[in-house]
């Protein structure tokens, strides 16, 4: 019995020590973890929203932002103790943000999350839209941010994670496949030939492609519902 | 074994994967790429230096009894460290090598040098065999990597090596690839080995 | 989880995602006890039991003690303001599970069957560096399936693994009378049969349930 315990005590002990080592190390990786995932959130979401002054600051509010305009006209941002602004130099908090800068705020409704950028601190003058596209593909789940302009069409396109067969299915994420979506109102996205104004597949990965297709048109539907209806677009 | 020779085997002589046939999962599936290759090869050896020298270290005042689930516990520690250092400021890397990071604390050469060497000798011969059993693991890893990627994506490094109308033989970059590469690596060193023996 | 979520776990872990064909989960085992069918369905058999028991225990693991949720335990007994994110504690958690419940299966066997047992040798015991069975646990947690979905989705796991060992057990055992080039015998013409394989499952690939 006492050879039990004894075992049982080192074993915990040592355990224990792991444990601590552990927790230290954790705290000094996580914010830069952190950082990683929110910079990656933060190019994607600049590439697609195209349609923005590229001299222009645009700062995007993380997830965890509470989304009423007092604090929206209250930037800094809280994440964790630390106190910075999204879209600058990791932890430099001592930069403001002017009238005219672009904020990008997450919004969340009715399953779907997407995001509306706007002038500050006007948050009335949405500028855009965008979302994550997400369905599973040939091999797993494609990721794709899309981004559109307030009449629905599709000014940003960026795949953010794919697994597919190298050489034939990643190939969707390359421009060549993108750039004919571009423009386009989810009602205008068609997988055929070129000649006839329709988007063409990656040869060899017609799966892969329809994927990305059928999920950036789901998207676009529900992020219309949600919306309550696209702009009209202004006709010259 | 002199302290030279103890560095060394790992390199040929006891290569864990191509002789003493450890290590395979994650062998086959990082070895796609050169890139992943290193980065895996970097972050096991690192994680058996570090457990061999700790076990090493502690190999006197250890329980017999309980030994096993104490050198798991030291190494999934390594392994949760090299994990949350590489998705710091590796992320591109963690992504690509994927859950196979903490699956480093099942690797068969881990826990086969503590039990086998590290529980048993003394620390600067631990290290060394750490340091040349990780290194020897990482070349197997490399040599692979460079006949899959190159073969198999017409790249070297993720660089084009012989321009854009060279047809890869995809096979390669594919999971069959990787049993049929290390199928036919391991029966070219059997070959070499036999031809040793016999001159 | 609808029971179609679940049929398409069990189709994708058996055939289009194999463990052990196109995951590379598993191998030192599948080639170490491939060599004949008695040893292979033995093993096959311990895989799966410890593959759906662990799934089962990580996940609760996971979402009572280290999840940052209101139901983690230590949030609970010491009250602190915010429950604490554990979950890099996952690979040592995980793993020290798994040597546990092997240990329990190990005895089970000597007790029940002592000449299984005695054919699996070593290899009951390395069931704990089989990295499929921390692999399928840690997908479990990447994949976010619920209990029932953990389970499931271990039991298939360990159904895949066995009949892929099955396949080269029986493979080997012809193989054994055929006549090979001498480096090849052993190990690297059972790699080479583990790629023919891995082509006729990458065939199943793509298969999509709608």
């Amino acid at each position: 019995m006492k050879d039990i315990l004894r075992l049982g005590l080192i074993l915990l002990l040592v355990t224990a020590v792991a444990g601590a080592a552990l927790s230290v190390v954790n705290n000094i990786t996580k914010p830069f973890i952190e950082y990683n995932k929110r910079k990656a959130k933060r190019d994607a979401l600049t590439k697609v929203l195209s349609n923005v002054d590229s001299s222009k600051t645009i700062a995007v509010l993380p997830d965890t932002a509470k989304l009423d305009s007092s604090d929206i006209l209250a930037i800094p941002v809280q994440l964790e103790n630390q106190l910075y602004y999204e879209g600058y130099v990791f932890p430099d908090t001592t930069t403001q943000l002017k009238s005219g800068d672009i904020v990008i705020v997450p919004v969340k409704q009715q399953q779907q999350i997407y995001y509306k950028g706007f002038v500050f601190p006007d948050t009335t003058k949405t500028l855009n839209y965008a979302f994550e596209a997400k369905e599973i593909g040939y091999s797993d789940t494609i990721k794709t941010m899309v981004g559109i302009d307030t009449t629905g069409i599709i000014i940003g396109l960026m795949v953010l994670e794919q697994k597919e067969t190298p050489g034939l299915g990643t190939k969707v994420a390359d421009s060549s496949f993108l750039n004919p979506f571009l423009y386009r109102t989810w009602q205008d996205i068609i997988l055929g030939k070129k000649e006839d104004g329709y988007i063409e597949a990656v040869t060899g990965a017609t799966i892969s492609s329809q994927t990305v297709a059928n999920s950036i048109i789901n998207g676009l539907k529900k992020l219309e519902e949600n919306l309550g209806g696209f702009k009209e677009a202004k006709n010259e | 074994m002199s302290t030279a020779e103890e560095f060394f085997k790992g390199f040929y002589k006891e290569n864990p994967v191509f002789r003493l046939a450890l290590g395979l999962c994650p062998t086959l599936a990082v070895s796609n790429s050169v890139q992943n290759a290193l980065g895996m090869g970097a972050a096991a050896t690192f994680v058996l230096l570090c457990s061999n020298v700790i076990i090493s270290l502690i190999r006197k005042g250890v329980p017999k009894s309980i030994r096993i689930p104490i050198y798991i516990v030291v190494i999934a520690t390594f392994v949760t460290i090299v994990d949350m250092v590489m998705e710091a400021f590796f992320p591109d890397l963690h992504k690509a090598l994927g859950i196979f990071v903490p699956l480093i604390v099942v690797n068969c050469i881990i826990l086969g040098r503590a039990e086998a060497f590290a529980g048993k000798n003394s620390l600067l011969n631990s290290f060394l065999d750490g340091l040349g059993m990780g290194i020897g693991f990482t070349l197997a890893l490399v040599a692979l990597g460079v006949t899959r990627e190159i073969i198999g994506a017409g790249e070297f490094w993720g660089l084009s090596v012989f321009g854009k109308d060279f047809e890869p033989v995809l096979l390669f970059i594919l999971p069959p690839g990787a049993f049929l590469t290390l199928g036919l690596f391991l029966g070219f060193f059997n070959w070499i080995e036999t031809k040793r023996s016999n001159s | 989880m609808e029971l179609k979520d679940l049929f398409i776990i069990v189709i994708t872990a058996i055939f289009i995602n194999n463990f052990v064909l196109y995951k590379f989960l598993g191998i030192c085992p599948y080639i170490g006890v491939s060599k004949n069918m008695d040893s292979a369905i033995g093993m096959g058999m311990a895989v799966i039991f410890v593959m759906t028991m662990a799934s089962m225990v990580t996940w609760l693991i996971n979402v009572y003690m280290l999840k940052a949720t209101e139901s983690n335990i230590f949030y609970l007994i010491f009250s602190s303001e915010k429950p604490p994110d554990l979950t890099y504690l996952k690979t040592i958690a995980f793993i020290l599970v798994i040597a546990s419940l092997v240990q329990f299966v190990e005895m089970v066997v000597q007790k029940v069957s002592p000449t299984l047992y005695k054919s699996l040798g070593i290899y009951l015991p390395l069931i704990t560096t089989n990295c499929a069975i921390l692999g399928v646990a840690l997908l479990n947690l990447q994949k976010n399936y619920n209990f029932i979905g953990s389970i499931i989705h271990g039991f298939s796991a360990g159904i895949g693994f066995t009949i892929a060992l099955v396949l080269m057990a029986g493979i080997r055992e012809r193989l054994n009378l055929a006549p090979i080039p001498k480096p090849l015998k052993g190990i690297p013409i059972a790699f080479l049969m583990a790629g023919l394989m891995s082509i006729a499952f990458l065939g199943f690939s793509g298969l999509k349930i709608q």
